[in-house]
């Protein structure tokens, strides 16, 4: 599959076809159909299911797309990567260990040592280990580099003080990379430093918090006296904010946009538009309703446009150059929110009830439950959406950076 | 599919952005002033760049090559402010004439619109179309070995300086009624007259009313179901190109607006420091990458697919960049505050572009329309 081509040919490749008909058919043969029904429900993806996923995607290999050959990547191009996503999305495959597959591996790959590339690197990969993120704190949010938990070095250890919040999957995490401060002195920015930390080490508590969708899948994460070996530390001392940049800039542009997440929205509407009633008409005879959810529609598949350019075409100035990953992220969220607000009015009156999360909370499957088949999880995922124009930097913040970027403000 | 462009295509972007250079907003002031919309020696340095043979197969004349050049140079030109339509006036008719392969006039005709010579305007629009192509009421009656034309067009661009027109009638010769026809005729016609002056932007556009204006048997290029495909075709690709114009309006307005903030000074600092002008600067800066892939969706569309779809996905292609379009220029305007009210501020023609390109070959309400209703009988079948 060629990444550069001589010229815009909008025919399709026919290697690209095969390639997707391989994808779909893997997914069908290996994508167990109960883990299919959780993983489109709208429901976040919990524990189990997503790391059985991971172990089903090492065995064939396609565990970890994004990441080099030598680390077991499938050695794809960037648009092969991209029908990867788009296609287990529309499939309901569930969601991978985000915080350990696309945030941590590539720092650890990228900065760490021998030692913690053999060391963690395979967890990752197999669905052994599920990884969550300490970034942000009660008193450092968008200003992310005036956080407060410390490590003080005491001979071949840490001591970590301090606490996190806002930490996704936080109940299910084993691992756990920190941002900490070890210089006090000096510009916030240099004197973070990136800590491995393993959950299960004395002085660190969970504590879940309950979500406006009545779910636990965030947390804060208190670290009291924690002694963490100093081997943990990832590259060098106090130039963490470096990894943090990188991380971050992966987050947005491997993430953020969506648009495979925003094409199943399309699609699971237009479902549910063609069999739940308006009166006596399939609700998408609704002029109103279909002519907004065109609108949508063209925005989604401009956004999915723009993914193909900067794929095809790197960070060109026609595309938004430096900024892309900033302006898909704005885009692509507030995207996400509009159709999971109209996926939710497809249901009517089920749109205000209230369905337990049987993600989360497994021994409620099976229970008695009012509305179509495909309600519950619609509203939690409307709920759980207001989140994505906070994280991963908030769209405030990525509006000074695109700003800042384009325009030298 | 891929997405870059080729070396070919990097020249002709380069070679416009250098034409655009040289033509400063003083020109165009001096042009409009003097109340000139189309200025002859302006359209033959458009010739003689190529532009107008492209997108033409060589076949009809032309330089081949695909509408994806016309829109690199259309947007161009438009965050120039160039104000002779090469969109209008080069890409709408030569699309018309090559697609009229064999037709002796139309080649002759299109011969010298490639080379710069003639200045070709389509007349189809009518004030009850609204974006419909079969909406109109002009019709052509056979009188001898000719016909009579009578009607009203509206919005017709190049209409007051063509030597040629393109004008679509019904045609009322009896056997299967009112179809569809595309007639070629000199300006010049006896019962032919204009009504207007300009439009709002100061580009050109009026008014061309026809009482019973005999043409020749030959002035009939198509008619019946191959004209209305001709017609269609040639409006798809038109709007496509239109959209990029209203990205190079959205690019111009935000190169400049960022420009101004910058210099500005209120409260004793730059307008730039403010983060809430700064935001609607990104804001404006996220709509114009959206609207460029709209573009390349509508290049895409015209390139893959046919009939009912592909006029479906351009009037998608319209719709959201006339929406994105207008909002984007319109805030140019408000971030220039009173500056960009005056007609000696560039920005708000970028503005006045865009409410043209909306009522231009239907609005924003009809492609919209158009777009949906194909999207609900596209799952209905699914």
């Amino acid at each position: 599959m060629k990444n550069l081509g001589e010229q815009m040919n909008f025919e399709p490749d026919p290697v690209e076809a095969s390639f997707r008909e391989e994808v779909r058919q893997f997914l069908k043969e290996s994508l167990p159909e109960d883990m299919a029904r959780t993983g489109i429900s709208g429901f976040l993806t919990a524990r189990p299911e997503s790391l059985e996923w991971q172990r089903i995607l090492a065995r064939k290999g396609w565990s970890v797309p994004h990441w080099p050959v030598e680390y077991g990547g499938p050695n794809w191009t960037a648009r092969q990567r991209y029908i990867f996503d788009e296609e287990c999305y529309l499939a309901g495959a569930p969601l991978p260990n985000v915080a350990g597959v696309g945030l941590v591996g590539p720092v650890i790959f990228t900065y760490g040592t021998e030692e913690q590339k053999e060391r963690f690197l395979p967890g990752i990969r197999n669905g052994e280990t599920y990884w969550i993120q300490g970034f942000s704190e009660p008193g450092a949010g968008s200003d992310l580099a005036s956080l407060r938990t410390t490590a003080v070095r005491d001979g071949d250890h840490y001591i970590v003080n301090g606490q996190k919040i806002w930490t996704s999957h936080g109940k299910y995490g084993d691992w756990n990379f920190v941002l900490v401060r070890t210089r006090q002195d000096g510009k916030k920015q240099e004197g973070i430093s990136f800590l491995l930390v393993d959950v299960n080490s004395p002085g660190v508590t969970v504590r879940p918090i309950e979500s406006l969708e009545g779910s636990h899948h965030l947390a804060e994460v208190f670290y009291d006296n924690v002694r963490v070996p100093a081997k943990n530390l990832v590259g060098e001392e106090n130039k963490g904010w470096g990894y943090t940049k990188f991380l971050l800039f992966n987050e947005r542009a491997f993430y953020g946009a969506e648009a495979p997440s925003l094409k199943r929205y399309l699609s699971k509407i237009k479902r549910h538009a063609s069999v739940e009633q308006n009166g006596r008409r399939p609700l998408i005879e609704s002029p109103t309703f279909a002519a907004r959810l065109a609108e949508l529609e063209l925005e989604v598949e401009a956004v999915d446009l723009s993914v193909s350019r900067v794929i095809a075409n790197g960070l060109d100035e026609r595309n938004g150059g430096n900024a892309v990953s900033s302006i898909l992220k704005v885009k692509g969220t507030e995207l996400a929110q509009q159709l999971t607000d109209m996926l939710v009015e497809t249901i009517s009156d089920y749109g205000a009830y209230y369905y337990p999360d049987t993600n989360d909370e497994p021994e409620l499957r099976g229970q008695p439950f009012a509305g179509p088949d495909y309600a519950p999880g619609l509203m939690a995922e409307l709920v759980y959406r207001r989140a994505s124009s906070i994280y991963g930097g908030t769209n405030e913040i990525q509006r000074n950076i695109i700003a800042k970027t384009l325009f030298d403000f | 599919m891929e997405l870059q462009l080729d070396e070919e295509q990097k020249l002709i972007l380069e070679s416009a952005q250098r034409y655009v250079a040289d033509y400063t907003y003083d020109k165009r002031r001096s042009q409009v002033t003097k109340g000139v919309t189309f200025d002859r020696e302006r359209w033959q340095e458009l010739a003689e760049l190529g532009w107008f043979g492209i997108g033409v197969s060589e076949e009809a004349g032309g330089y081949g090559a695909t509408t994806i050049e016309n829109t690199l140079i259309a947007e161009c030109l438009a965050k120039g402010q160039v104000l002779e339509p090469y969109t209008m006036c080069g890409v709408f008719p030569s699309r018309v004439l090559s697609a009229a392969l064999g037709h002796e006039l139309a080649q002759e005709v299109l011969s010298g619109l490639i080379a710069g010579e003639t200045i070709v305007a389509v007349a189809h629009s009518e004030p009850r179309s609204r974006g419909d192509i079969l909406e109109i009421d002009t019709v052509a009656r056979a009188a001898g070995s000719g016909w009579r034309l009578s009607g009203r067009k509206s919005l017709v661009v190049g209409g007051d300086v063509a030597d040629w027109l393109i004008v679509s009638a019904l045609l009322e010769d009896g056997e299967d009624g009112h179809q569809l026809g595309l007639f070629l005729l000199r300006s010049g016609s006896e019962g032919l007259a204009k009504e207007g002056d300009k439009l709002v932007d100061w580009t050109s556009g009026v008014d061309i009313k026809l009482d019973n204006c005999l043409v020749p048997r030959e002035a009939l290029l198509a008619s019946g179901t191959k004209a209305r495909e001709i017609l269609q075709s040639a409006i798809d690709e038109t709007i496509v190109v239109l959209a990029a114009e209203g990205v190079g309006a959205i690019e111009g307005a935000i190169d400049i607006t960022s420009k101004y903030i910058k210099e500005r000074k209120q409260f004793g600092v730059a307008l730039s420091s403010f983060q809430v002008l700064q935001h609607r600067m990104a804001d404006m800066a996220i709509e114009l990458v959206q609207t460029r892939s709209a573009v390349i969706c509508g290049l895409r569309a015209l390139a893959t697919t046919g009939g009912e779809e592909r006029s479906a996905r351009v009037s998608g292609c319209k719709a959201l960049v006339t929406r994105s379009g207008k909002w984007a220029t319109s805030q140019g305007i408000q971030l220039h505050g009173g500056y960009g009210m005056t007609e000696e501020y560039q920005v708000g023609q970028y503005f006045k572009r865009l409410l043209v390109i909306d009522a231009l070959l239907g609005r924003r309400e009809f492609h919209l329309g158009r777009y949906t209703r194909w999207m609900t009988k596209a799952i209905a079948q699914e």
